[in-house]
């Protein structure tokens, strides 16, 4: 067990409260007061890489599942190009002191977002859920930012044929369907389909949230 | 003795314990926020209003230096080394924009040891939003 130079403890239980089991002892009080929280390291799910990241600090360990942890790409594979994207995974089993994550999706951050947009020109938003072959179910956000302002109907032709590509992605398997999102696989179809229409400035997914998870 | 020494200096080396730093900053308050990464235990709660008597205070650059100030202390003392910041301000059909106090909270967590990783502006924008309270012709008093 690792030692913390300081710790943390849980705080005081309603119902271990000296005055409601009406017993006036000090010392047992104190220390039932005191109970020391736990520090647990989150392993990254393996399709990730598996590292071991920085600690989450709990009073019950079963409490942590169903948790998010977020953190940035950039620190689990180490690409510069992740700098700017939040990857959240999601905490669902503890064991020998560790919590074990899984990906729970990513997103670009606010201010990278904001730096696409400019004026005169047009922003294209398709959403669509994605089922991968063994249930695993994804929210998905594509962003298509062209260099001019593009009309209505472009929009929707755009949207019909990135629809197209999208529809191919539900006999991948959930590790690759991440491995390839993660790594800009996806994005280079898209933008190659969004192109028949009309030129792409940046083109891609934008964010990414697990709906559902087999059982 | 070498092996020894090394067991030694393991034994010794602390980790690191980093924590998120939530900052909600509004015209009337600031609220400092430590949590862990997940966010789900609070390590440190302070607000501006804890430390000015006169309500228009809350607000202030002052108040929200001086609960920054006391909640990055109370994190200190708890182990945390390093903070990511995610400050706020009202939002939906309110202010983008944080309030006053959202800097001098900032730069009292950066003056007080804690080290600052990603900040992050996580301010509720709607894709649409609903009407503003006051009417058409604007809050008359």
């Amino acid at each position: 067990m690792i030692i913390h130079e300081y710790d943390l403890y849980t705080s005081i239980e309603f119902n271990l409260l000296p005055s409601r089991i009406g017993w006036g002892d000090r010392l047992s009080y104190k220390r039932r007061r005191r109970k020391r929280k736990q520090y647990l390291p989150v392993i990254a799910p393996p399709i990730l890489g598996g590292a071991e990241l920085p600690e989450i600090v709990t009073g019950d360990p079963e409490k942590v599942i169903g948790r998010t942890y977020p953190i940035l790409l950039y620190d689990l594979t180490n690409d510069p190009s992740h700098q700017f994207i939040k990857c959240k995974l999601k905490i669902t089993d503890v064991k020998d002191g560790k919590a074990y994550s899984i990906y729970a999706g990513h997103e670009y951050l606010r201010e990278y977002i904001r730096s696409l947009i400019i004026r005169g020109t047009s922003y294209i938003d398709i959403y669509k859920d994605i089922t991968t072959k063994d249930n695993y179910t994804y929210r998905l956000l594509v962003g298509i930012y062209t260099p001019r302002r593009v009309n209505t109907s472009r929009k929707k032709a755009i949207r019909r044929e990135v629809f197209k590509v999208m529809d191919g992605w539900k006999n991948m398997s959930n590790d690759t369907f991440i491995r390839e999102a993660i790594f800009g696989v996806l994005d280079v179809g898209i933008v190659k389909a969004a192109k028949k229409i009309y030129p792409v400035r940046w083109g891609g997914i934008q964010k990414i949230k697990l709906i559902s998870l087999p059982h | 003795m070498s092996k020894k020494k090394e067991e030694k200096s393991e034994k010794r080396t602390k980790r690191e314990l980093w924590g998120i730093a939530h900052i909600y900053s509004t015209l009337n308050n600031t609220i400092v926020h430590i949590t862990d990464l997940t966010g789900a235990e609070t390590i440190a709660l302070t607000s501006g209003g804890m430390f000015v008597k006169a309500d228009r205070y809350e607000g202030s650059p002052y108040a929200a230096m001086m609960a920054a100030k006391k909640a990055a202390e109370i994190a200190l003392s708890k182990g945390i080394v390093g903070v990511h910041l995610r400050v706020r301000g009202k939002g939906g059909h309110h202010s983008p924009t944080p309030g006053p106090g959202a800097q001098a909270a900032i730069r009292a967590l950066a003056r007080s040891g804690l080290k600052i990783g990603l900040v992050e502006d996580t301010t509720p924008i709607p894709h649409d939003r609903t009407r503003r309270p006051g009417g058409r012709r604007g809050r008359r008093l």
